[in-house]
């Protein structure tokens, strides 16, 4: 039976080296449901500005926001993440180096409906072009 | 998932991990000899003989059977549906119950919000969360819809809602109104003007 050979392996057991990783790993993991157990659950939503509670879900305001990037001519591919006060705007461009301010102005208007000020990020990469 | 069923999840996971870091910061601290009072050998000699005893398999058994309660009441606390058929209204007692059929009661708001531009889809429901009323609508908006639009409709249809069950959507007293804009695809099916 699972019990008595468990039983059996710890009686006796001295200190071995293994103990330091495996102690580590478990402690950590300890912290992190702690941790976890102790902060505000991360909000899915984002409130917008409504006299009754509407709510736009990070789902929403990510692929408006994607769509917004990628209207842009100098875009070729947009991923976004939304956060409880930023958008993060990841664009691929041909190297055009106005796309960051001009996509910036887009997306700040875009949301301009969410509740809460929005840090609007732009990382930009330039895709090589084909020989 | 209720107000209880959540906070017991918390304080359970909190007792674990606090377990969990004793035991991990007790073995590697045992290892290095940093507890000087500690036998350098573990003894469970009483607990090895215990296994011995006739009663042993039915107190394992008893345990295993304790611990499958309680994972799947963990499974249905957090899986249970809360959506209610007929919502209760104010009015119903001794002589009557007043009731509306929640589906009927949301499909002509619903109709109207999926007629509105840049919205894909929308439903409605009607949920009991802490004993109170919820009424929820979704709405799964077009990537290329625009969000005052969008907002609006919904802001109106929650009224609509209200009106009809003589509440307040901007109070919280006796129904709770709620509305989530979820995304609706990776692609626009709205047609653009460029």
């Amino acid at each position: 039976m699972l019990s008595v050979e468990a039983l059996e392996w710890l009686d006796g057991l001295q200190p071995a080296m293994w103990m330091i990783p495996a102690g580590i790993v478990v402690a950590l993991l300890g912290v992190w449901m702690v941790v976890a157990a102790v902060l505000r659950s991360p909000r899915r939503t984002l409130p917008l500005r409504a006299d009754t509670r509407v709510q736009a879900a990070r789902g929403a305001v990510e692929v408006l926001t994607k769509d917004t990037a990628v209207q842009h001519p100098g875009v070729v591919k947009a991923e976004a993440t939304a956060r409880r006060k930023s958008v993060v705007v990841r664009v691929w461009t041909d190297g055009d180096p106005a796309v960051a301010d001009e996509i910036r102005g887009w997306v700040d208007e875009r949301l301009r409906r969410l509740a809460d000020a929005h840090d609007v990020r732009i990382v930009v990469r330039t895709v090589a072009a084909k020989p | 998932m209720s107000w209880a069923a959540a906070a017991a999840e918390r304080i359970a996971v909190l007792v674990v991990g606090l377990v969990l870091v004793a035991l991990g910061a007790a073995a590697a601290a045992w290892q290095q000899g940093w507890l000087p009072d500690v036998a350098d050998r573990l003894d469970v000699q009483t607990a090895v003989e215990w296994t011995g005893e006739s009663w042993w398999p039915w107190a394992v058994g008893g345990a295993g059977v304790v611990l499958v309660i309680l994972g799947l009441l963990w499974v249905a606390a957090h899986a249970r549906l809360r959506t209610v058929g007929r919502m209760r209204l104010d009015g119903s007692g001794r002589s009557g119950r007043l009731t509306v059929d929640g589906s009927a009661l949301m499909s002509p708001v619903v109709l109207d919000l999926e007629a509105t531009p840049g919205v894909r889809d929308a439903s409605g429901r009607v949920l009991s969360e802490r004993k109170e009323s919820v009424i929820e609508l979704r709405v799964k908006v077009d990537p290329g819809a625009d969000l005052d639009e969008v907002a609006d409709a919904t802001e109106r249809a929650s009224v609509q809602l209200g009106r009809l069950l003589r509440a307040d959507p901007a109070s919280d007293a006796g129904v709770t109104f709620r509305a989530v804009l979820t995304g609706g695809g990776s692609r626009s099916k709205m047609s653009r003007v460029r």
